[in-house]
C-alpha cells in the first residue's frame, strides 16, 4: 500500500527537497503541494492524501489554523505532521492541540522523516513520545484535575493501555506487556479514543497529560 | 580612620581634580589682574570700577561654563578623578539651557573648591619645605613671611617644625578628601541627568534594547530558515544523486545561495548586536525590499500615486537591512498619507531607492498641507524610523524642502560584489 503525502510550506525549496526525499521511497508518494495554509483545503480535497506535512510559519494562514481547517472540514481527515524549524517553537504544542498527530524538525535526518511519516500514517504508535511529554511539561500550566480522566469512565484495562500509549508503546508492544492479543489491544485503543473523543493517540496522550491522569513530573 | 583616608588612592586623585580647578583659577587671575589694572588706570568712579571688577572676575567662568563641551570635559575628569559613575555614559555636551545652567554651577563650584585647595597646597608645601629644613640651620631668628618669625634654637624642641609640616600635609589631604567627597556627592546631581532626562534616557535605552531584541530574533529566524533549507536540500540531493542528477545540481545551487545569504545576514546583524536573546514566536516571516512591489501596489490601491525609482542590485542587501528598509518605507508611506491633509487621490509620493558603494539611500517626498506642516516634525512614525536607523548606525534627515516633505534615510551597507 502506498502512503500519499501533501507537502505544505511557503518556501518552494523546502517543498522540492521534501518531495525528492519522500518520492525516493517506493512506498511513499507526494500527491500535492501547497504554498500557504489557505491553499491546503482544496489541494487535500482533490488529492485525498494519507498524511499532510504542514509548515508552522506561513505568511497568510499559518499551520495551526490550516490544521484546524483540515480536521474540522474533512471526514475522514488526513493525519497532520507539523514541520518546524525550531524545537522550542511555542506553536508546535498549539498545533498538536489543534489535532496534529505529531511534529518533525526540518533538520531531522531524511530516514527519520520517512519513518515519522510511516508511523503517523499507520497510527500504530505515538510519534516521539518523549518530545511530546517535554512539550506538555513546558506548556501545561493548569493544575491537574484531582480525578484525572474519571469523567470519561475508562475501564481499568483502557487506563493501562493509555498509560502505555503515553510511553510510546505500539499496539504490538502493549499486547506483549499486558499478555493480550494485538486485536484485543486495538479494540481497547479504539474504545478509549472514542470515550475521550480523541482523533488519534497523540490527542489522547495530550488529554492524559493535561488532566493529570499521567503525571508530567 | 584618618590613616585610612590618607592611604586611599582616591584621596590623591581627588586632590588632583581640585588642583585642576586651581590651575584654571590661576589662569583667570592672570587675565583678571591685567584687566583690573587697566580699569584702575581709567580713573572711573569707585562704584563703577567695583561693578566692572566684579564683571571682569565673574563673566569668564560663567561664559566657559555655558560652553556645551565643558559638560563633556568635566564629565570625563569627574569620572576618572572623583570616581563618580554617571547614568549617562559618557556624559555628552550640554544640550539644553537647564543643563548649561547646572554645568555652570558645577564649574564655579569646581573653581571655588579648587582655588581654596590650591592656595592651601601652595602654602603647606611652600612653608613645609622651609620648616622641614629649619632644624638643620644655624640657631637664630628666622623670617617665614614678612611679619611672621620663628626661632631656631638648635635643641631637640626644634622637632615641632618638621612635625607641624607633616601634620599640615596630612590636614591638607584630609581636607581635599572631604571636599572631594562633597563634590562627588554633588556631581551626579549637577552634571548628571535630571529625573526628566533620566526617564528620557531610560526610554531611549529600552527602545534600543527592544530593537536589538527584534533584530536578534529575526536573525535567528532567518538563519534557522536558511539552514533548514540547506539541510533538506542536501538530504534530498544525496538520495537522488544517481537517479536524478539534474535535481541534485539544482539543489546544490540552492544550498550555495541560501548559505551565502544567511552568512551575509549573520555577519551584518552580529556586527550590530552584542547580546543575544531567546528566539520569540511570530508566525509570518518578515517582509523585505523584495516585497516592495506588493507594498507599493497596496498603497496605489488606496488611490495614491507612488512614483518609484530604484538603482543598484537590491538583492545584494543583507536581509536585516532589507527588512528595516522595507519597514522604514512602510512607515514613511503611512506618514505621508497621514500628513497630506488632502484627499488621497490627490496625493503623489516619490520614492527613491539607491544602493551603491556609499550605502543604501531611501528618499521619500510628498506634499504637505499648510496645516499639517507644523506637527509633521515629530510623529510617532518618525520616532520609530529614527530608532530603527539608530540601531543600523544610519542617519535620518526629515524636513520641508520647498512645499514638499522630504524624508531621507541613509544606511551603511558593505556591498560585496557577486562571485
Amino acid at each position: 500500500m502506498t502512503i500519499s503525502v501533501v507537502v505544505v510550506d511557503d518556501e518552494p525549496l523546502i517543498r522540492s527537497g521534501l518531495r525528492a526525499i519522500i518520492n525516493a521511497e517506493p512506498d511513499l508518494t507526494v500527491v500535492g503541494e501547497a504554498g500557504d495554509g489557505a491553499e491546503v483545503l482544496p489541494v487535500v480535497r482533490r488529492t485525498q492524501p494519507d498524511v499532510v506535512l504542514m509548515d508552522v510559519r506561513m505568511p497568510a494562514v499559518d499551520g495551526i489554523q490550516a490544521t484546524r481547517l483540515l480536521l474540522d472540514g474533512l471526514d475522514p481527515a488526513p493525519r497532520v505532521l507539523v514541520v518546524t524549524t525550531f524545537e522550542n517553537d511555542d506553536y508546535v504544542y498549539d498545533a498538536l492541540r489543534a489535532g496534529a498527530s505529531g511534529f518533525l524538525l526540518k533538520r531531522t535526518p531524511p530516514d527519520d522523516i520517512i519513518a515519522a511519516i510511516r508511523t503517523v500514517a499507520g497510527s500504530e504508535s505515538l510519534l516521539f513520545p518523549e518530545a511530546i511529554r517535554a512539550l506538555a511539561l513546558a506548556h501545561v500550566t493548569e493544575q491537574p484535575k484531582p480525578n484525572g480522566l474519571a469523567e470519561y469512565q475508562l475501564t481499568d484495562r483502557e487506563q493501562e493501555v493509555l498509560r502505555l500509549m503515553a510511553r510510546g508503546l505500539s499496539n504490538a508492544e502493549i499486547a506483549g506487556e499486558l499478555i493480550l492479543g494485538v486485536q484485543t489491544i486495538k479494540t481497547h485503543v479504539a474504545n478509549l479514543l472514542a470515550k475521550l473523543g480523541a482523533r488519534d493517540r497523540t490527542q489522547a496522550v495530550i488529554q492524559a497529560y493535561e488532566s493529570g491522569f499521567v503525571p508530567l513530573r | 580612620m584618618v590613616a585610612n583616608v590618607l592611604v586611599r588612592g582616591s584621596t590623591y586623585l581627588r586632590w588632583v581634580y581640585l588642583l585642576l580647578g586651581a590651575a584654571l583659577v590661576l589662569a583667570f587671575i592672570l587675565v583678571d589682574s591685567g584687566l583690573v589694572s587697566l580699569l584702575d588706570d581709567l580713573n572711573l568712579p569707585k562704584v563703577v570700577t567695583a561693578i566692572l571688577v566684579v564683571l571682569v572676575v565673574a563673566v569668564p567662568p560663567l561664559v566657559l561654563g555655558i560652553l556645551p563641551a565643558v559638560r563633556e570635559v568635566e564629565g570625563i575628569a569627574v569620572e576618572s578623578l572623583l570616581g563618580v559613575r554617571f547614568e549617562e555614559r559618557p556624559l555628552g555636551p550640554s544640550k539644553t539651557w537647564a543643563q548649561r545652567r547646572r554645568t555652570t554651577t558645577w564649574f564655579c563650584l569646581h573653581l571655588a573648591a579648587g582655588g581654596l585647595v590650591g592656595i592651601l597646597s601652595t602654602a603647606v608645601f611652600g612653608f613645609g619645605a622651609v620648616l622641614l629644613a629649619a632644624p638643620f640651620r644655624s640657631p637664630g631668628q628666622r623670617e617665614l613671611v614678612p611679619g611672621l618669625n620663628y626661632q631656631v634654637t638648635g635643641r631637640w624642641t626644634d622637632i615641632w617644625m618638621p612635625l607641624a609640616t607633616i601634620m599640615a600635609i596630612a590636614a591638607l589631604f584630609l581636607l581635599s578628601a572631604g571636599i572631594g567627597a562633597l563634590l562627588a556627592y554633588a556631581a551626579p546631581r549637577l552634571l548628571g541627568p535630571t529625573p526628566a532626562e533620566r526617564i528620557e534616557l531610560l526610554e531611549r535605552r529600552t527602545a534600543t534594547l527592544a530593537e536589538r531584541n527584534r533584530l536578534a530574533r529575526e536573525l535567528h529566524d532567518s538563519v534557522g530558515h536558511a539552514l533548514s533549507l540547506v539541510t533538506i536540500q542536501a538530504a534530498a540531493a544525496r538520495r537522488v544523486l544517481s537517479t536524478d542528477p539534474a535535481f541534485a545540481e539544482t539543489a546544490l545551487a540552492a544550498m550555495e545561495t541560501s548559505a551565502r545569504a544567511a552568512l551575509a545576514d549573520l555577519d551584518h546583524v552580529l556586527g550590530l548586536l552584542r547580546d543575544d536573546r531567546r528566539p520569540g514566536s511570530q508566525t509570518a516571516p518578515q517582509a523585505t525590499l523584495s516585497n516592495l512591489t506588493r507594498l507599493v501596489e497596496a498603497t496605489r490601491a488606496g488611490g495614491i500615486t507612488v512614483g518609484v525609482r530604484r538603482t543598484g542590485d537590491l538583492e545584494q542587501l543583507p536581509a536585516a537591512v532589507s527588512r528595516e528598509a522595507y519597514r522604514i518605507i512602510q512607515e514613511g508611506l503611512t506618514n505621508a498619507i497621514r500628513h497630506a491633509g488632502r484627499p488621497a487621490d490627490d496625493l503623489t509620493v516619490d520614492l527613491l531607492i539607491n544602493l551603491d558603494k556609499s550605502g543604501l539611500l531611501l528618499e521619500l517626498t510628498n506634499p504637505v498641507s499648510a496645516g499639517a506642516a507644523d506637527h509633521s516634525g515629530g510623529g510617532r512614525g518618525l520616532a520609530g524610523i529614527r530608532e530603527r536607523v539608530a540601531v543600523l548606525r544610519g542617519t535620518v534627515e526629515a524636513g520641508l524642502v520647498a512645499d514638499r516633505w522630504r524624508l531621507a534615510v541613509r544606511l551603511p551597507v558593505a556591498v560585496t560584489t557577486k562571485a
